[in-house]
Formats: structure tokens, sequence, C-alpha cells
């Protein structure tokens, strides 16, 4: 059937005349002539071939590569950032640092059979731990599945993950993590990435971050000490070095980072944390931050020396 | 024959403009429909084609103008086969007008837009390898023996491809009608 050669030899215009003649007999002849017809119609985008020359033979031969006009080129210009702000740190393999923790939920994504693709899948209860090809590691927990191309590691770590894993990432080539809810990669750096039901949250604890979202359409690189999150009922939360933003977030998490950020403590017998709220306040001014966030909702606080603010009606 | 064949070798060295030039005209076209194919995104597959191209002129000195070709497609393959996608793949084809009807028929001409969507959409659906054998094959106007060989697979697996892809494609368009 599929050595049909007078199909392939009428699909490329090969047929001699009787053969054309018998191939018309065909019962199926009419929508072949169709799906043939339809596809005269199609062409495919246009490249501008010579600007993409000329950019390439302009490029230095030794350095990265860069991008002729038009839109970015992704993995080298994010690793050139990445490298430019993030902290050198030696092989801290057994310095005994908290490993960073990665959960992701979300669907498991696999890369189209590749070379040597590494397939781990656990049932719950289940706990594995293992290395990549350039040392960097990770322990795989229950209900979890992992898995990465063996070959191409050396040019491109790239995991794809459902469930919940641990990763200890070595400083090298960009380190790439691949959930439905965003993508996150890092160059050597620990960071704590929480997504489950529904909530996608990334801190970043050494060196930095670049966090993609797909539902806040976000693109932030964290820098250490911040974090992003973001939830499917629309809660978003980013908290900064300077300034830090909430949008439909429990008035609590910003009374938390208050907390933190002033060194204050809030005293509250009669109000609600759990109300909703959208703000962005800086982190030089309490009284600035406290009139962003309290006056909106309608709360009244009053400053007492010792750090300590009542909030009331 | 040893020092003719290292006289070729410099001869060729696809470290000169020229010669890198005249590969990159040849196959750059190719090589971007091809992934674009793939993945149906044209800013990727341009991305992917920069990229492998710019390796090929990085290692100049280490790659063959024999196996120039077969480099740049593998090296563009190995960087398609590590990036995420996990959208369902929309191909967006540009249809060029339609010169003449035979029937001004405003329900004729309603099917036949039916028919034209129906059938775009059931070529973004039909399984990858399907799908760039196909274009391939139809808009590249590539024998399938190019098509085996840029895509690394032998020529019954071509014909293979292509059969299932006609297959599903003229059932369709049966049903429409």
């Amino acid at each position: 059937m599929t050595n049909d050669k007078l199909l392939h030899k009428w699909l490329n215009n090969t047929l001699s005349a009787e053969e054309l003649e018998i191939f018309q007999k065909r019962p199926e002849y009419d929508s072949l002539s169709r799906v043939y017809k339809h596809t005269e119609n199609l062409s495919s985008p246009k490249l501008n071939t010579e600007a993409m020359l000329q950019t390439i033979l302009a490029s230095p031969k030794s350095t990265a590569l860069t991008k002729s006009k038009g839109s970015t080129l992704n993995p080298p210009r994010t690793s050139t950032i990445l490298k430019k702000k993030s902290k050198s740190f030696s092989k801290w393999m057994k310095a005994g640092i908290a490993a960073s923790i990665l959960v992701l939920a979300g669907y498991l994504v696999m890369a189209p059979t590749a070379q040597d693709m590494v397939n781990i899948q656990l049932a719950a209860g289940q706990v594995k731990s293992g290395k990549f090809p350039d040392d960097s590691r990770f322990v795989l927990s229950g209900n979890s599945t992992l898995s990465y191309d063996n070959n191409s590691w050396h040019k491109a770590r790239t995991v794809n993950l459902k469930g919940e894993a641990n990763f200890s990432v070595y400083k090298g080539e960009p380190f790439k993590v691949m959930t439905t809810e965003g993508s996150i990669e890092v160059l050597g750096t620990k960071f704590t990435v929480i997504s489950r039901d529904g909530h996608f949250e990334v801190k970043c604890k050494e060196g930095s971050v670049l966090v993609k979202t797909k539902k806040g359409h976000t693109e932030e690189v964290l820098k250490p000490g911040e974090m992003l999150s973001i939830d499917n009922d629309g809660t978003f939360i980013n908290l900064r070095e300077n300034i830090s933003r909430f949008k439909n977030a429990p008035l609590k998490d910003a009374m938390t980072v208050m907390e933190k950020k002033f060194r204050i403590v809030f005293y509250n017998t009669e109000i609600d944390t759990e109300q909703i709220l959208t703000c962005n306040f800086q982190h030089k001014n309490l009284n600035q931050a406290l009139k962003t966030t309290m006056t909106p909702l309608g709360i009244k606080y009053e400053t007492f020396g010792n750090g300590q603010i009542r909030i009331f009606k | 024959m040893h020092t003719n064949a290292k006289m070729a070798e410099t001869e060729f060295s696809i470290c000169k403009e020229a010669v890198y030039s005249q590969i990159f005209r040849e196959y750059a076209t190719t090589l971007f429909n091809y992934l674009y194919y793939k993945c149906g995104d044209k800013d990727q597959a341009e991305d992917l084609t920069q990229e492998a191209f710019m390796k090929l002129w990085q290692n100049c000195d280490k790659v063959n103008y024999e196996t120039a070709k077969g480099y740049v497609f593998k090296t563009a393959n190995n960087k398609l086969l590590n990036i995420y996608e996990h959208e369902k793949v929309k191909l967006r084809y540009k249809a060029k007008p339609q010169i003449s009807h035979t029937n001004q028929n405003p329900e004729f001409l309603m099917e036949e837009k039916e028919l034209e969507k129906a059938l775009n959409k059931a070529i973004a659906d039909l399984p990858e390898k399907q799908r760039v054998v196909f274009l391939l094959s139809r808009i590249d106007k590539k024998t399938y023996k190019e098509i085996a060989e840029i895509i690394g697979i032998s020529k019954q697996a071509v014909e293979k491809r292509i059969y299932n892809a006609l297959d599903t494609l003229r059932r369709l368009s049966g049903n429409i009608r």
C-alpha cells in the first residue's frame, strides 16, 4: 500500500500519459485532486536569507551568537544576562548547604524522541536520587516523572518534570526546567520553586533566576532574596529588593512582608487579613507603605514606638 | 592523490566567505522551512536556522565542505529537540490568492473556504513526522531522495509517511463534500 508506485508518481508529476489515465479512474481521485490543488496554494513564511547571511559573516568568529533585527534569540541572550549578574562560586557539592527544592506540577511534556532520553518515573512513596552528566544532582520524589537528554546535556541542560524534585545545579550552561506554568532558567544557583494546585512560586536564594510565567505573561530575573508567585485565581506577588508588588493577594501576605522589611510587628484584633488587595509599596518608607496598603481597604493604623503597629477599623 | 585531496580541501574551505555563502544560500531556506514545518513557529525556526549556520561559520575549519549540509541540519535538529514545546502546533500558511473560480456560486465559494480551513487544520494536526515530509514534498518540491537525506531516513520511510499523510487528508477532503 505505501509502495503505491502510481500514487507517488502522480504526486511528483512523473506519470506517463497512460499511467495518468489509469490513475484518474481511481474512486479516490477526486478527493486526492482536491488535496493536491490545496497544497499548490500553500507556501511557507519568507526568510530573509541575505540579511541573515550578512549578520553571520559580520559576526566576530569567537564570540557568542547575536541576532539581526527582529525577535530575540533565546538561550544565548539570557545566559549572557545571567552571566553578568550571577556571583561566581566554586562547586559547593560537599558544603552541606540546604539543597534547593524544586517542586513542579503540571503536565508532563516529553521532548520528542531524541538521542538518549533518560526517563525516570516514580510511584507514590518512592524516592530516587541521581546525577546529570555534569554532576548536577536531582532527587526525585514520589508520584513524579523526570526526563532529559543525556547526549545533549553538555550543550543545554533542559529538564522536563512533572511532580516534585530537588536540584543542585553547578554553574555552567543554562539549566532549564520546563513546566506548563512557566519555565525557570538558572546558571548555577540555589532556588526554590513551588508549583502546586495552580500556585507557582519561585524564590531565589543565590545567583540569579530567570522566571517566565505563561499565565502572568511575566519574564523576570530574580536576585537573591527576591521572589515571584502567581496563582490560578489571578493572585500575583512579586517581592524584589526595593519594592513589593501585590495583585489580588490577601492582606496578610503584604503585612508579613512589611513586618520583615520594616522590622515592625502588626497588632490586630478585628481586621480580616484574608481580604484581597492590589498594591505596590517601596521599602524605603514605612508610612507610605502603610498608606498604600491599609487606606484603600479603609483600615486605620496607629504606630507605637517599639515598632508595633495597631490596625483597626 | 593525497596532495590533490588536500588541495581540494583548501580550495573548498568553508572559512572562505564565498564558499560559505554558497552553502548558506543553497540550504538556508530549506532548513528554515524544515524547522518551520516541525515546530510551526516562524521566529523559532528563524532563530534555529541562524544558530545552526552561525555554528557552522564558527567551526568552519573543522567541517568539510561535503558534510556541511548534514552538519547544519543535525545542529538545528538537536537544538530543536531541546526546546520545550507543549502547545499544539499551529501552522500558519500564506495562502496565495486564488486567481480564478470556475464557479462563482457563493455556496461553492463557501465550501471552498471550509475545505481550505479544514485541510490546513488537518495538515497542522498531522503527526510531525508525516507533516514535515509532506510539506517538504508539496511546498519545497523536494524529491523523496532529497527528503530522505534531509531528515536522515530511508526513501521507503519517506514514501510511507507521504502515503499516510495523503491518506488522512484525502479522506477528510472526501468527507467534506
